[in-house]
């Protein structure tokens, strides 16, 4: 159980990580829509993002709602305020 | 349109709660220089910036703002789960808990409720880039008292992140500022406000 938790954990981690990179990367073009290297750096960073995205969500739910759905899985996985064994 | 993602932007795991430090920590949630205010800023000042990049600045780092409006949130949340009522009372959060319980609630430390009288939108470029680039200053600045006061390095690391934005987001709106001053008058910045005044190109 402590493994799966620290699974989920490193798997979060890695998604935050990349999606930050995206995030970052597109502010920063907002201001500069010219510089290639920060879209390269974007492109880069979209892709890791929606791999970690979609492993992730294969292991422990949704992160966002769904294209298309078996079954109602949304609200079944904590929030992401909630500690594990707390509240 | 905003969709949302089950996620917070940065981690918070705060293992000990701590009430004292919760009362201190809400003034970035419903404070004068909080999230709540920093989000709705830039998302109303938005419409009226004529220049496209600025307007991508501003939906960009206001969308930031509610992901930070989340992670406060949870930094309460965790800050104040399993208290007792000695807890409470010992601690000075007895005068939040009477009126919010334990829910989130936007209030500066003081127990001031947020208002948005707090910010502008004032459909002048220069005067909201001005006011953009104050506001993060004074985030950050709330962002290094709460360092000052708050001694457990789960809050902290938090609080850390949400800090080193606010200086990129002053950096980027610093950028802002040179983008709209590239578009106007560099003899007279003042003559007009492209935000309203239509006057042709030279």
């Amino acid at each position: 159980m402590m493994n799966n938790h620290n699974t989920k954990d490193r798997m979060m981690k890695a998604y935050q990580a990349y999606s930050f990179a995206v995030y970052d990367a597109l502010l920063y073009l907002d201001a500069y829509p010219n510089c290639r290297e920060a879209m390269e750096h974007y492109n880069k960073y979209q892709k890791l993002a929606s791999k970690a995205k979609a492993e992730y969500e294969a292991k422990f739910g949704p992160i966002t709602a769904p294209v298309e759905m078996s079954s109602w899985e949304w609200t079944n996985s904590p929030w992401p305020w909630q500690i594990e064994g707390g509240r | 349109m905003w969709q949302y993602e089950k996620k917070l932007q940065y981690p918070v795991k705060i293992k000990n709660p701590n009430p004292k430090y919760a009362q201190i920590i809400v003034s970035q949630l419903g404070g004068p220089d909080g999230e709540v205010g920093a989000s709705l800023r830039y998302l109303t000042q938005r419409f009226a910036m004529p220049y496209p990049q600025i307007t991508g600045i501003l939906t960009d780092v206001g969308t930031e703002e509610l992901a930070h409006i989340e992670m406060v949130s949870a930094i309460l949340y965790q800050l104040t789960r399993n208290l007792t009522p000695d807890e409470i009372v010992k601690s000075g959060f007895d005068t939040y808990f009477v009126d919010h319980t334990t829910g989130i609630y936007p209030v500066a430390a003081s127990g001031y409720p947020y208002t948005v009288a707090q910010f502008q939108s004032k459909g002048d470029v220069l005067a909201d880039l001005h006011e953009d680039l104050a506001a993060e200053q004074k985030a950050r600045a709330t962002y290094d008292n709460i360092l000052r006061l708050v001694d457990d390095p789960d809050v902290c690391d938090a609080i850390k992140f949400l800090r080193a934005r606010e200086v990129v987001h002053y950096q980027r709106f610093a950028e802002a500022l040179r983008i709209a001053q590239d578009n106007m008058d560099a003899q007279n910045f003042y003559g007009y406000n492209p935000a309203f005044d239509k006057i042709s190109k030279k």
